[in-house]
């Protein structure tokens, strides 16, 4: 009993507050408080009629969809490499694929913003975000795939090779059918790392705004409520990816 | 028994090394066309190594194999004229039944019709004819299995390898299955090479025993030949139920520490005889012994007895009345016929 | 067979080096350079260091106390809930675990943005404590300090203490539980004697994980802290973007790193030194 309220008041405060943001941004009342007025949509409606909310929707979306492609690509393949080497290698090398996950996120974007327009002479843009997020979500992408090849059993690619199959046959007949969740999973998962981030995004966007940064920069300058809505979005877009993620990957949280 | 014409498997010298590690040290094996042969031996023994060699998923160190003539030492195992049942089965989760039997047919693209002929032809051999259209995790271990074997089957292999085929069934169904590959292999007269750590099991199967250990091939023979007449002292130990006594060789006359004196040419030094405990009988004049303990079996009984040389021999009878001649205690004669002894020189 | 390195990897350490290594070993370099009439010039110059230790040195300070605090509440009430999950919850431990994955990938601004609209003057907290009568007139000093700073960082970072900590839970296994009870150990000393020595390669990286990520965010004080409550993060931006001081903002990213590193390092030690302490006798 005692746990049960325990752990009701964990949820309560992990999940509280953004319940919070959802809720009022469906309330006519412009801040979030009490009583917050009727059900509308209007929020909603004002940020399909802005333009400025389009392009940083579009902006995030490709940014996204190319981070998912590209990050689930290098992590597979590091994660089957990484399945062929010594247990030592494999540390060695997932330690250091997870530095930047670990080191505070404001420092890699400052460090790549040097790079590209100091040390490169190139301009910041679109690609340099991806470049960032595929940084930051290929060592998730790693953990879901190697979490998904420990359970593989090798006979299969053995027993495709003994039929008659080339190492790329075997790859594309008997492997990837099997890991396919895990990738699906693997890519929604780095769509959401890509779509959440605010730090990298911020400092090397350069012109531009992704959804983080417009609404950045509205929770700054004015208590604009359709702050809310856009919250909502991103919420709905990120926590959504995220829960399709863990029901197509199947994965526990393994790490 | 390899016949005199051209072995179907020609291994010359074949090693393989990992690294400082010799996995298997270099050895010869020729397997006749209709061969049923096992690689004996326990786990890490190499038994596996070789297969794989065999297979083409592991490159010599040194050596060469041949396949009806051909040498396919450097050739992938998608190029060899061999096909495997493995230890795991290595069923593919994705695909039907029929699906993974048809694999090989597939990625050789030949005719729909002659796939779905061949793939049916196949289940029937394993008599798994209505499962074709089952998922592979619907299926028990024993079935599993039968996939496995059929998938293989279906490329008419000029050597079947299976690596440990019945090790993850139980009991019951293990008996089963060795029945099973029996009635395959007469069925389809083909060339199987299996690979198993249970003595039984390879007996029950081949025409040819290979017992390895260490990395190196201790004995080729035939079961009999191998139970009865082992070449070395591990092969003896390893296979079934033993007892192996001390003894010196001088002038072709070997003194057992037991008491037992016979000829034996070879040698003069230490040596061990052998012998297995149902060729020991009571006999009038032989060794006086004392037996320390009788268990019984139900078909026999296994009695323990003390030599006057402090050796312990084992005797299995299989007169189920015999209990009273063996109370703990007793004294009794034993020996055996020098036919059934293996003399071998001690390391 | 195995060995230390194959070509699969290669693409994913080409971003790493890419775009991690090479340019945090330039942003080391340029700590070193200068500025002159607002533009960057290689040198081999420790002005950036020395204004870091001098200007910054209590902020600095200031800012791992608040890392600490933070990397201690999240694996305190981390191991709770990953206690009450693995063990207490039944089959609703699972459910639990689903929850708090989904929100580790997801939330970042909009976490911090719901507690100022919680904290605010005219927040959801204001409100009801008024409406119950506590108080008078809103609480000005819940939002815009230090307490607002570590609430949100502990909201936002609970998650990924959770995870680490549940797996190395998923580890022990009931049969020691159940065999120190067996032996008489109380609930307590199950906790304690048992669940924790089990649990703490997952308790230490629980902690370093947020402590790092806490010392180094800016974003929450940005929003939340106020003047009290600022951190060095903020100013790591003030000194990039503001001042265009990029040595200095670089020798700052640099000195909260190391600093970060020497203090976990030290926890480190500490924590393996009365690991190795022998276990008392039970008292």
């Amino acid at each position: 009993m005692i746990w049960r309220v325990i752990l009701g008041l964990f949820l309560l405060f992990m999940l509280g507050p953004i319940a919070l943001v959802v809720v009022f941004s469906f309330g006519a009342n412009a801040l979030i408080g009490f009583p917050m007025g009727g059900f509308t949509l209007d929020w909603y409606g004002k940020l399909v009629a802005d333009t400025g909310f389009h392009s940083a929707f579009w902006t995030s979306l490709s940014a996204a969809f190319s981070t998912a492609i590209l990050a689930t690509l290098t992590g597979m393949l590091a994660a089957i490499g990484l399945m062929k080497v010594t247990p030592g290698a494999t540390r060695a090398v997932l330690a250091a694929l997870a530095l930047p996950v670990l080191l505070p996120p404001l420092v890699v974007a400052i460090a790549i913003v040097v790079l590209f327009v100091r040390g490169l002479g190139l301009g910041l843009g679109l690609p340099v975000v991806v470049l960032g997020h595929i940084l930051v979500a290929q060592p998730f992408v790693i953990l879901i795939v190697m979490a998904r090849l420990a359970r593989f059993d090798q006979a299969t690619v053995d027993a495709a090779r003994d039929l008659g199959a080339t190492r790329l046959a075997a790859f594309r007949l008997v492997t990837l059918p099997q890991i396919a969740s895990a990738l699906v999973g693997a890519a929604l998962v780095s769509a959401a790392i890509s779509l959440d981030d605010f730090i990298i995004a911020s400092f090397t966007i350069g012109g531009g705004n992704t959804i983080s940064t417009f609404v950045w920069g509205k929770m700054r300058t004015t208590l604009d409520p359709s702050i809310n809505a856009i919250a909502t979005i991103l919420l709905v877009l990120t926590v959504g990816l995220s829960a399709l993620a863990l029901k197509v990957s199947k994965y526990k949280g393994q790490v | 028994m390899t016949s005199a014409t051209a072995p179907l498997l020609k291994l010359s010298g074949v090693s393989k090394s990992f690294g400082p590690v010799t996995a298997v040290a270099p050895l010869d094996l020729d397997v006749a066309a209709g061969d049923f042969c096992a690689i004996l031996g326990p786990s890490g023994c190499g038994k596996s190594t070789l297969l794989r060699m065999i297979a083409g998923f592991i490159e010599p160190s040194a050596g060469k194999i041949a396949i009806a003539g051909q040498d396919v030492t450097r050739l992938g195992p998608e190029k060899r004229p061999t096909n495997m049942v493995f230890q795991s089965y290595g069923l593919f989760p994705h695909l039907t039944v029929a699906e993974n039997v048809a694999f090989g047919l597939a990625l050789q693209k030949r005719p729909r019709a002659e796939i779905a002929e061949r793939t049916q032809e196949a289940l029937r051999l394993v008599r798994l004819e209505t499962f074709g259209e089952r998922s592979i995790d619907r299926l028990s271990g024993g079935q599993q299995q039968r996939v496995a074997l059929a998938r293989a089957l279906i490329m008419r292999p000029k050597v079947l390898l299976l690596d440990e085929p019945l090790a993850a069934l139980d009991l019951k169904l293990r008996h089963q299955m060795q029945e099973e590959l029996r009635r395959i292999h007469q069925e389809i007269g083909g060339t199987f090479i299996f690979v198993t750590h249970d003595q039984s099991e390879a007996f029950a199967l081949a025409n040819l025993v290979a017992v390895m250990n260490e990395g190196k091939v201790e004995q080729i023979g035939s079961p009999d030949r191998i139970y009865l007449h082992p070449a070395t002292l591990f092969v003896a130990d390893f296979v079934g139920e033993t007892t192996i006594l001390a003894g010196e060789r001088r002038k072709g006359r070997v003194r057992l520490k037991a008491g037992l004196e016979f000829d034996s040419k070879g040698a003069d030094g230490p040596v061990r005889v052998v012998v297995r405990p149902e060729r020991v009988e009571v006999r009038f004049g032989g060794i006086p012994a004392v037996v320390t303990d009788a268990v019984f079996f139900g078909s026999s009984l296994k009695v323990s007895l003390k030599l006057p040389s402090g050796e312990m021999l084992i005797l299995r009878s299989s007169d189920a009345n015999a209990g009273e001649h063996f109370r703990p205690g007793a004294n009794v004669n034993v020996g055996w016929d020098a036919k059934d002894q293996q003399v071998i020189d001690a390391p | 067979m195995t060995r230390h390195f194959n070509l699969f990897m290669v693409p994913a350490l080409a971003v790493l080096a890419f775009v991690f290594a090479i340019p945090i070993l330039l942003l080391f370099a340029v700590s070193f350079w200068s500025v002159k009439n607002f533009r960057l010039q290689p040198d081999f110059s420790f002005a950036a260091w020395q204004r870091f230790l001098t200007v910054y040195g209590d902020l600095t300070l200031y800012t791992l106390l608040v890392g600490l605090l933070v990397g201690l509440l999240c694996t305190a009430l981390g191991f709770v809930f990953a206690y009450a999950a693995r063990f207490k919850a039944g089959r609703f431990g699972d459910l639990l675990l689903v929850a708090t994955l989904i929100t580790l990938f997801g939330g970042y601004l909009v976490k911090i943005y719901a507690w100022k609209s919680i904290l605010g003057a005219d927040g959801l907290l204001n409100q009801a404590l008024m409406w119950l009568g506590l108080t008078d007139e809103p609480l000005a000093f819940l939002i815009y300090s230090r307490g607002a700073v570590v609430v949100a960082l502990v909201h936002f970072l609970l998650p990924f203490a959770i995870l680490p900590i549940y797996a190395s839970l998923r580890n022990v296994s009931e049969a020691t539980i159940e065999a120190a009870r067996d032996l008489g150990a109380s609930g307590a000393q199950v906790i304690t004697r048992i669940v924790i020595p089990q649990t703490l390669p997952g308790l230490f990286s629980a902690f370093a994980f947020c402590f790092l990520l806490a010392a180094g965010d800016y974003v929450t004080p940005m929003l939340l802290g106020g003047t009290s409550g600022s951190m060095l993060g903020q100013f790591v931006l003030l000194e990039f973007s503001t001042n265009f001081n990029w040595p200095a903002g670089s020798a700052l990213s640099f000195g909260l790193l190391f600093a970060c590193l020497v203090l976990i390092a030290a926890l480190a030690a500490l924590g393996g030194r009365m690991m190795r302490r022998p276990a008392g006798a039970v008292s």
